[in-house]
Order: structure tokens, then C-alpha cells, then sequence
């Protein structure tokens, strides 16, 4: 068939095939590219686009309860009342919704301004907590007031809270929030539990026993356009296993060998002073008490802390964040006098009828050594040398002992090295001797420092948690035991699983007739007139037997008059201890009047506890 | 009745033709109803009924009339075309960083969409007109590549690179059907290749440039050149076998994908009705455009088949390049799917397409029953 110009549709047949295969050659590559989309790598694309509209909330697990050794509860998990917007359902400008929920209730604007200001340009679709922690009040206000607030509204969080925020604050630690460095560095095992911005315990029981207390957040997902903005989930299909709502499992509860009475009796004692009282078992190890002032409040630290408070904290001279029960080191003064009394009557060099005179000093080749007491105590034996505290007769018994022996014993009974208590950052403390001196000082030890040293002064170090160990040591028999605050653990079924176990850390062949000797000198510290602790420690309820001690504070500026450390260990009943108390008062003067009263409000409160 | 049908040619017409078009007109109205769901539905699903009414109406006027109209008035509609063209550049109204609308009022007119129909007038004009070879040489592609490049170059300044490249396509296409010399296409293929990166350096916006680099590192960019490639892969290959179910495309419904009613528009398609019903969308396409290659072949002279071939290119060259764009397989430039996208002017165009088409459909017949 003819066209124009001479052409026949003939000419166009060889391109319209060409052209039909190239068509069809498109469509082919499409198709193709579909199967390999749609069909090969399905799932692949599906689990992308349920991550693009799924994000899974966090359901923040119920945080494990601890309770004392009688039941009491001591923190718990209480519901706490945030405040949380969304700002482009408020329907106002960011400043106009601040205004108007300021107003309701009643807030301080530039407060609100600075909450807000902390998020750094919060999506405005999405819910962030403008104000956390509201008071009962505010909640009441928002509530009643809810149609009026759109884009505003209350989300409960649980929130640790303690039942007695003065005391045992060190004991039990603080919560912290888990910031990006601390994210980084965590174990595998712990990506899986938390996030960024969870809150986890940092320190004490907190974060000793986070595994048992934490328990297991949940997820729940929310579908979310590409704005940010909340959706109904239920118009969407079936989630991929990974999105599934998970319940949270809350935390196990925690028992604790501590008596929270006595441990209240403790921050009470030392309300306004800077000290630590440490109270055990000596039969046991159990912790009964152990607190210590100034301190922090933990409360403060549950949802995130003040940056006002925290320093505060960390400027603070008389450094509130420091537990002295295991942190602090103080020379233990007169309290260490045991160590030579025991040792001396061990090795054999000195007899318990043997008496030494005390003229009020003690000659050692050109060197004068004073007794505390400038007129002297006489003629004393061992005895009488712990009940009155007389240091003549210590620099002897040191002399014939020794550095060395002397380093020896005090070793034996657990100073300059760790108690070994499993959740405290402890100090070791430390025993000088010749290698120590030489060591550090590059100088040959002296024999005077021999007697500073067996009056327990001088280089020696040791921490109150140390020194109870020491005393119940002594008077269990010979078992240095390692202190423990952990009764047990909830188990899932209700009860009380990983009872309390007795750790002997080691345990020494003493000869008991020389504990005894000794145990006879700390008795009539406390219960016969004369004994340096007779007057304040003494009690008509249960036989008290102790020792007293004062330490020389070293001032850098002298002249500047500073008060000595009392020290005060005692236990009771004397003759069958159940309780060792360890005290010290910075700053307290005398051992007698500064810190034995305190122990014994302590023994006298735990043995009227028994009775009831 | 039986008279004014067969006086009207109605019975001639390829209604096949016609009705596949219609499937996906309706398949297109489906899909635009569940990718604005969320938005304000009246206001995009009422305006494309109202434009498809529009374009019907055109179309059925168009293909009432005899196509020698449009052949003698061809020069005329190609260099109206033109006209609109250079007016766009002054007198434009911009958006996204590029004049492409001229206002009327009640209608924003895109001169470059109208530039697909008039190129495809302009060359089959010229070569009814003026052809008299079986294969043309180098000089005789001097006028028609003259016709295909000033509209090109026009379009190219808006800038609009999709457009441009349709409607450059669609002409080299027809040139190629036409008949030319082999040596010449080799050599021409050869210098296509050459000025890909003469074109790189001295053509494209840095905003284009941005766009094929991101095609080819799409992950690299995945927050924001990339962006929407991804999200229209995961669209499209989340709907697996049978898809997620008509309105339950998420990635659409919670607004992952950008322009999920224009450009990107079968992102959601792919998504809701998965491969089969992606499959049976493309195989409505490819038998459009086969049954368009028919009427060209059958067309009773150059003109009626120059018209049916270029404007059967245009309308695949278009869905090949979307579909590609939105599957990952090439760059995102701007392009609507026929038949498919929100757009009055891309579906009107699209309707004088059809129009077209169904005249020349219905007048080929005749011819070859008289010679028959």
C-alpha cells in the first residue's frame, strides 16, 4: 500500500517490530525488578517500613524493694507525675503554652522556660516531660482542668523513693542516669536492658545489686507517621515478632542484714557532726548499722539530679559524698591498744600480772614520749593499762615487740587491707613498717615511730568498718569475718532464696586465755569508775565493754586550734558479744565523751529491740 | 442512532484500546483515593474526577474530528507551543526553584506537558510534509532535529530535566522510525555517549547532578537526597506477594513517602496490592503501548503514523522512566505516570494523547477497507 511520498506502511514494519521489542524489553527489566523488590527481598523492605511507622516505648520496669533485716521497708518504687506536652496539639505557640500551663499551676515561668529550653527544639509532635516530679497539687490542677489543657497531660513514671531520706544514704547509694559514655562502655548484656537515659544504681546497694533490683523494662510500640505524630495502631495489620508489645518484669526485692531502726538512731546521733557509726554481728558479720554524716539524700538522685545540688555536694568542704564507714581513714588512736595488749601476751613478752610504771612519760634513748595523762598512771598492768588507756605501758610492750610484729598483728586482724564488704568503694587503710617507710620515704624506720604506732598513731590508717571487723575478731574468738549487708534475695515464687551465708575470711589459733586478759581491760573501760568510758558508756541495761580512743588531728597551719577524732569501739553483752559498734566523731575531742555515748545509745537501742 | 454511530465512525474505533485505558484511569482513581487518604481526600479526589471528566470530553471531540484538521493547523500548534514556552520563562509562575506554570485564573497551564503533544505534531507534520527518502543522511536531519531541539532547549531552561528528556526521546524516537541512514545512527549513539559527560559538566543544575548521585549511593543519602528513592523501594518491596490491602499501606498512610499522589504515586500502589496487582498495572501499560504501535502501523498515511507512534512514545517513555525512577533503577527527576498521577495538566495531556489515538484508530480502518 502506497503513503505519501512514495513510502508503504512496509517501510515501517521493521521499526514498529524493533520498537515493540524494545517495549516489551522495558516492561521485562520492570517486572523483574519488581520480583527481586517485592518478592526476593520482601521481608527485608517489610521490616524497614515497620521500623519507619513502629517506635517501641520503653516501659520502665518496677524497681526491686529493700527491706531491713526485720521486714521494714527501707526504698520502694512510688508512682511519680510528669508532666509532658506535645506542643503542636496544644495549639499554641511554644511561649503561649508555657504562659498558660505556668498559670495553672502556678509555676514560675522562667522555670518553665528552662525546662523547656533543656529539650533543644523538642519535636513539636512528639510528648517530652516539661516538668517531672509533680506535686499532688499540680496534679490535682491538671486534672481537673484537662479539656482546657489540650497537648498537655500527666504520665505516671515509677520512681525509686526511700522511706527514710536521712539516713543510710551512703549504704544504699544513688541512682544515675545513664549518659552516652556510660552507654558506650556497657557490656552486650546490659545494651539489652538499657538505654540511654535509663537510670541505673552508681553507687552502695544501688549499684551493687542493680542485676537483682532492676528487673526487666517492657516495650510497647507506637506507630508514628513521619512527623513524629502519635497513630491508632490497631488499623495497621499484624507487628513483626521484634515490634511485639513485652510487658516489664519488675526488679526482685532486696533484705538487708541492717536494722533500719538502729540505722535511724545512728543519723540521728551524728545529726550536725561529721562521723560514722558502724554496727555487726561479730558472730555473724551481719551489718547491723552502718551510716555516716554529712550526707547527701538520695532522693535527690531518683530522676535525675540537680546540677545546683550535685555541686554543691561536690564543693562542699565537709564532702557529704564521702562515706567515712569505709571511705574515710583515721589514725584509730587508743582503740588500736588491743593490738599490741594481744599481741605482747601471744608472743610472750609481756605477762598479764607483769606491771610497768607510768610516770607520765616514756624515755626512749634522747626521745620523751608522753603519756596522755601528764601525772602518770603508776604502777599498771595490762588490765589496767586498756581501762585506763595508759600509753607508758603500750610504748613498752611496742618497744619489746617491734615494728615488724607488731605490723604483724595488726595485719592479722584485718588492717591495711580490705574488709573485703562487697558494696563499697573501700579504703584499705594502712600498717606502716620498716619496707612501707623505706619505700616511700627512702628512709630507715625509727624507733619512736614504733611507739606512735602502738598508741595508734603515727602512720597507721585504718577505716571505723576496719576497726569493727578488728574488735569482733577479737572477741568472737579469732575469726576475722568479711562484713555483709546482704540477707537475701525475693525469689520469683514470693520467699526468700540466697539466705545469708557467714564468709570467714581467716581464722587464727588465739590463746583464749589471753582474749581473755584483754576482753577483761576492755570491760572495765566501760564498767568499772576509773575506765576511761565508765562515765558516758556505762549502762544499767547490758554490760558494755569498749575502747576509747582520741586522735591527734595533725593541723597543716599551726597554731589553728582543731579538735581531736573520737573514737569509740565497744560491744555488748561483754561476756557473750552480740554486737560490735564502731564510732567515730570527727572533731569530737575526747573518745569518752565525743563518741561512746553514741555507741552506746546504739547497744542499748538494739537490746531493747530484742526484748519487745 | 445506528446511523450517527457509523456516521461518527464510533464503530470503527478501537475500543480495547480504549477500555484498557479506562482500567487504568480507574485503578489510578483508586490509588489516588488511598495515597491522599490522610490529607484532605475531597480536594485531590474531586479535582482528578473532575480533570479525567475534562479529558474524556477533550479526547472524545478530539477523536470526532478528521485528523487532517491537525495536520494542516500542525506548524500552528507546534509554534503556539513554542510561544507558551518563551512566555513561561517571563511571565511564569515559579515553585520548587523552577518556572513552569503559566496562570489563568482558575488553571495553572504547564506549557512544557503541551510541548509533549506539540513536538510529536510538529515532526509528524514535517515528515508527511516534507519526506521523501527511506533513510534519511546528515542533511536531511537538519530540520527535524532544529523542530526537536528549540522546544527541548526551552523546556531544559525552566528547568525541567524530566520533561525535556521526554519530549527529546520522544523525537529522537520518531526521527529513528522514520528511517535513517545506519552509519548515521551509529555515529549519532556514538556522540550521545560522548556528550553524557559534556552534558555532566556544562548542562545539569548542581540540584540534578545531586539527584543521579544520590540515585547511585541512594543508602549514602538516606536522610536526604536518597531519601525518597529508599522510602519508595521500601514501599513498594514491603508489599510483597498480594501487598498490605487496599488503604493499608503504611508508608503512604503515616507520610514516609514524599509525593505519594504525583510523582511517586505508584509507591503506594506497589505497596497496597503488592506484586500481582503491580504486575497486572504493568501489563495494562505494555499492552497500551503495543496496541498504540498498532494503530501507528495501520495508520492509512506518514502523518496518521508518525502522530500514533510519537504520541504512543511520549506516554511510554514517560511510564518507563516513572516506574524505573520509583523502583531505584534511575535517577528521580520530575515525572508524573499517565493515566496514574494527581496533575490536571499531565492527565489532560495525557486525555489529548488518547484523543489522538482513538481518532486515528477509528479512521485507519476505513482507508484499508477501501483498498481492501
Amino acid at each position: 500500500m502506497k503513503l505519501s511520498y512514495g513510502r508503504t506502511q512496509d517501510d515501517f514494519k521493521s521499526a514498529f517490530r524493533i520498537s515493540s521489542g524494545l517495549l516489551v524489553f522495558g516492561f521485562l527489566v520492570l517486572i523483574l525488578r519488581l520480583w527481586h523488590l517485592q518478592i526476593l527481598n520482601g521481608e527485608k523492605w517489610l521490616s524497614f517500613s515497620e521500623e519507619n511507622r513502629i517506635k517501641l516505648k520503653v516501659i520502665p520496669a518496677v524497681r526491686g524493694r529493700i527491706f531491713d533485716r526485720n521486714h521494714k521497708l527501707i526504698a520502694e518504687s512510688k508512682p511519680s507525675y510528669d508532666l509532658r506536652m506535645i506542643q503542636n496539639k496544644t495549639g499554641l505557640s511554644v511561649d503561649d503554652a508555657l504562659i498558660k500551663i505556668s498559670s495553672f499551676i502556678h509555676w514560675d515561668l522562667e522555670q518553665a522556660k528552662k525546662n523547656f529550653a533543656k529539650f533543644k527544639h523538642p519535636n513539636p509532635n512528639r510528648s517530652f516531660a516539661l516538668k517531672k516530679g509533680l506535686t499532688r497539687d499540680e496534679v490535682a490542677i491538671i486534672e481537673a482542668n484537662q479539656p482546657r489543657l489540650d497537648g498537655f497531660d500527666i504520665e505516671v513514671v515509677p520512681t525509686r523513693t526511700y522511706v527514710y531520706p536521712g539516713s543510710s544514704n551512703h549504704l544504699l547509694g544513688r541512682l544515675g542516669e545513664i549518659d552516652a559514655k556510660a552507654y558506650e562502655e556497657m557490656s552486650a548484656d546490659d545494651h539489652q536492658r538499657y538505654r540511654m537515659g535509663s537510670f541505673w544504681g552508681v553507687s552502695g546497694i544501688e549499684k551493687r545489686y542493680e542485676s537483682v533490683l532492676k528487673g526487666q523494662d517492657g516495650v510497647k510500640p507506637i506507630l508514628e507517621d513521619v512527623w513524629g505524630r502519635e497513630q491508632e495502631l490497631s488499623s495497621t495489620g499484624n507487628l513483626l515478632p521484634v515490634f511485639a508489645e513485652k510487658a516489664a518484669t519488675s526488679g526482685s526485692d532486696l533484705y538487708l542484714t541492717i536494722d533500719v531502726d538502729l540505722q535511724i538512731l545512728a543519723s540521728e546521733l551524728l545529726e550536725g557532726k561529721k562521723g560514722s557509726v558502724v554496727a555487726m554481728d561479730p558472730r555473724s558479720g551481719e551489718i547491723l548499722v552502718m551510716e555516716s554524716q554529712p550526707s547527701y539524700l538520695s532522693e535527690y538522685f531518683t530522676r535525675g539530679v540537680d546540677a545546683q545540688y550535685w555541686k554543691k555536694l561536690v564543693t562542699d568542704p565537709d564532702k557529704p559524698l564521702y562515706d567515712r564507714s569505709v571511705q574515710a581513714i583515721y589514725p584509730p588512736a587508743s582503740t588500736f591498744k588491743v593490738i599490741p595488749a594481744i599481741a605482747g601476751l601471744l608472743e610472750q613478752i609481756v605477762n598479764p600480772n607483769e606491771v610497768v610504771f607510768c610516770p607520765g612519760y616514756y624515755r626512749l634513748g634522747r626521745e620523751v614520749k608522753k603519756c596522755w595523762k601528764r601525772a602518770g598512771h603508776g604502777y599498771v598492768n595490762l588490765e589496767q593499762a586498756i581501762q585506763y588507756s595508759c600509753d607508758v605501758f603500750f610504748y613498752e610492750v611496742s618497744k619489746r615487740l617491734g615494728i615488724e610484729r607488731l605490723a604483724y598483728y595488726a595485719r592479722l586482724f584485718g588492717l591495711g587491707s580490705k574488709t573485703g564488704i562487697d558494696f563499697a568503694r573501700e579504703n584499705k587503710g594502712l600498717v606502716p613498717d620498716e619496707e612501707w617507710k623505706k619505700r616511700v620515704y627512702h628512709q630507715p624506720w625509727v624507733g619512736g615511730e614504733t611507739l606512735s604506732v602502738g598508741i595508734g598513731q603515727g602512720a597507721l590508717l585504718v577505716t571505723p568498718l576496719q576497726m569493727a571487723v578488728l574488735y569482733s575478731a577479737l572477741v568472737n574468738g579469732g575469726t576475722l569475718l568479711v562484713p555483709q549487708v546482704l540477707m537475701g534475695v525475693q525469689s520469683s515464687s514470693g520467699g526468700i532464696e540466697r539466705g545469708f551465708e557467714r564468709k570467714e575470711k581467716e581464722v587464727f589459733e588465739l590463746n583464749q586465755d589471753s582474749l581473755l586478759h584483754v576482753e577483761e581491760g576492755l570491760r572495765r573501760v566501760v564498767q568499772q569508775s576509773g575506765g576511761t568510758a565508765h562515765y558516758y558508756a556505762n549502762s544499767k541495761m547490758v554490760p558494755i565493754a569498749g575502747k576509747t580512743g582520741t586522735a591527734q588531728v595533725v593541723s597543716l597551719k599551726s597554731g589553728l586550734d582543731i579538735k581531736d577524732h573520737a573514737w569509740f569501739v565497744g560491744y555488748a553483752p561483754s561476756e557473750d558479744p552480740e554486737i560490735v559498734v564502731a564510732v567515730i566523731v570527727e572533731h569530737g575531742e575526747h573518745g569518752s565523751s565525743g563518741a561512746s555515748p553514741i555507741a552506746r545509745h546504739i547497744i542499748e537501742k538494739y537490746f531493747q529491740e530484742k526484748e519487745q | 442512532m445506528r446511523r450517527l454511530v457509523k456516521k461518527l465512525r464510533l464503530d470503527k474505533a478501537d475500543w480495547i484500546f480504549f477500555l484498557v485505558v479506562m482500567v487504568i484511569c480507574v485503578l489510578g482513581l483508586l490509588n489516588l483515593y488511598s495515597a491522599t487518604y490522610d490529607l484532605s481526600i475531597s480536594k485531590y479526589f474531586r479535582n482528578q474526577i473532575l480533570w479525567m471528566s475534562a479529558g474524556l470530553f477533550i479526547s472524545f471531540i478530539l477523536s470526532l474530528m478528521n485528523y487532517h484538521l491537525i495536520l494542516r493547523t500542525g506548524y500552528f500548534w507546534y509554534g503556539f507551543t513554542v510561544f507558551l514556552l518563551i512566555l513561561v520563562l517571563f511571565a511564569g509562575k515559579s515553585a520548587g526553584g523552577s518556572q513552569r506554570w503559566i496562570s489563568f485564573g482558575f488553571f495553572y497551564l504547564q506549557p512544557s506537558e503541551l510541548a509533549k503533544i506539540a513536538i510529536v505534531i510538529g515532526l509528524a507534520k514535517y515528515f508527511h510534509s516534507n519526506h521523501q527518502k527511506r533513510e534519511m543522511g546528515l542533511i536531511d536531519l537538519i530540520i527535524p532535529m532544529v523542530i526537536l531541539v528549540i522546544p527541548c532547549v526551552l523546556i531544559l531552561k525552566q528547568p525541567d530535566l524530566g520533561t525535556a528528556l521526554v519530549v527529546f526521546f520522544t523525537g529522537c524516537m520518531m526521527i529513528w522510525f522514520v528511517g535513517i541512514q545506519r552509519k548515521i545512527l551509529v555515529v549519532l549513539m556514538l556522540i550521545g555517549l560522548v556528550s553524557i559527560p559534556l552534558a555532566w559538566k556544562f548542562v545539569l543544575k548542581p540540584y540534578q547532578k545531586d539527584r543521579v548521585i544520590s540515585f547511585i549511593q541512594p543508602e549514602k543519602y538516606a536522610d536526604s537526597k536518597g531519601y525518597q528513592v529508599i522510602q519508595s523501594k521500601i514501599a513498594v518491596g514491603s508489599g510483597r506477594v498480594v501487598g498490605k490491602g487496599y488503604l493499608k499501606g503504611s508508608q503512604s498512610k503515616l507520610q514516609f513517602l514524599p509525593k505519594q499522589h504525583t510523582d511517586f504515586v505508584f509507591s503506594n500502589y506497589g505497596e497496597e496490592f503488592g506484586f500481582v496487582g503491580s504486575f497486572v498495572l504493568l501489563m495494562l501499560y505494555l499492552t497500551l503501548g503495543l496496541m498504540g504501535l498498532g494503530i501507528a502501523v495501520t495508520s492509512k498515511d506518514v502523518f496518521g503514523i508518525m502522530l500514533a507512534f510519537g504520541l504512543t512514545a511520549t506516554i511510554l517513555i514517560q511510564t518507563l522512566i516513572n516506574l524505573g525512577m520509583e523502583l531505584g533503577l534511575l535517577p528521580v527527576v520530575g515525572m508524573t505516570l499517565p493515566f496514574f498521577s494527581y496533575g490536571g495538566t499531565s492527565l489532560i495531556t495525557s486525555f489529548l494523547a488518547l484523543g489522538i489515538l482513538m481518532n486515528l484508530s477509528m479512521h485507519r480502518l476505513i482507508h484499508a477497507g477501501h483498498k481492501a
